[in-house]
């Protein structure tokens, strides 16, 4: 008895192939659309959303950076709500 | 090392690191960015998160024992919409001033390119600066992939809810370490700058 039916075999192979070309293309088409868009603030959502990088040229940019960062407070991250329902949902 | 996470949610999870990674990457131009160990230690951390929530679980109801499932429900239901904005705040915390560092890093990093010292100190500030930033991405990361919807349907659902705890702890130590070790940096070069060329402006 056949162990495997060939031409399923061969029926497939390509197919898959084709599947992953198209994959391939798809996502070289997003990746190259992205990195061009990349270098219009305007109309990336990242930029729009996240702070920009802060330009340093002196001691006096350094101290400044240093200030920013000493503004950051990471206490407000507050998981009550989210410990509570932990144990309420047994 | 995924087992735990169901199959069509590690591939959304990578195809949404791959389109982070094309929107992020182009733009470190200091060259710290992400790299292929840091998107599988993102999701080693997320599962092992989960993994360390179930187990938790368990020995939770064997302590205090396991609620009926319509008992579950119902308490999770009441739960949901609190937890469902808890955890869309905490997100958007999280993510927000790990930009925030990210942006001051990237400033402190190129300047430091530029400025090319050549001290051993400066070097190791700034290789810590580099493994914080890298252990915050990894913690964001990992918070993204568990930053699921509150199933009450799912019998484990306080695992779910317990890992995304977990990690916003874990994601506020670590955010802590980056601005700390930043500012290291950022004060050690200070210190070489003034020696160097006598700028303490």
């Amino acid at each position: 008895m056949e162990r495997f039916n060939q031409n399923q075999i061969v029926g497939t192979g390509p197919i898959n192939i084709g599947i992953a070309i198209t994959a391939l293309v798809v996502i070289a088409v997003f990746a190259t659309y992205t990195i061009t868009n990349d270098s219009k603030p305007s109309t990336d959502d990242r930029t729009s959303s996240a702070p920009t990088q802060i330009e340093i040229k002196n001691a006096a940019d350094l101290q400044a950076a240093e200030n920013n960062l000493n503004n950051l407070n990471f206490d407000a991250f507050d998981t009550s709500e989210l410990d509570t329902a932990t144990t309420d949902l047994l | 090392m995924f087992s735990r996470l169901p199959a069509n949610r590690l591939l959304a999870g990578a195809l949404l690191l791959a389109i982070a990674g094309m929107l992020l990457l182009p733009a470190r131009s200091s060259g710290h960015g992400i790299n292929l160990g840091s998107v599988a230690k993102i999701f080693e951390t997320a599962d092992r998160r989960k993994a360390e929530a179930l187990s938790q679980l368990e020995k939770n109801r064997e302590a205090v024992g396991q609620k009926s499932p319509a008992a579950r429900q119902t308490a999770c239901v009441n739960h949901r919409g609190r937890l469902s904005d808890s955890k869309d705040n905490l997100y958007k915390q999280v993510t927000e001033q790990t930009y925030a560092v990210d942006a001051i890093f990237e400033g402190v990093h190129v300047f430091y390119d530029n400025f090319e010292p050549e001290t051993s100190q400066l070097a190791a500030a700034l290789k810590t600066a580099e493994n914080a930033y890298l252990s915050a991405q990894v913690e964001a990361g990992a918070l993204s992939l568990l930053n699921v919807d509150v199933d009450c349907e799912d019998s484990d659902v306080a695992a779910d809810v317990a890992a995304f705890s977990t990690t916003v702890k874990a994601s506020q130590k670590a955010l802590e370490d980056y601005k700390r070790a930043v500012l290291d940096l950022t004060a050690a070069m200070r210190t070489e700058l003034e020696q160097t060329t006598g700028d303490a402006n």
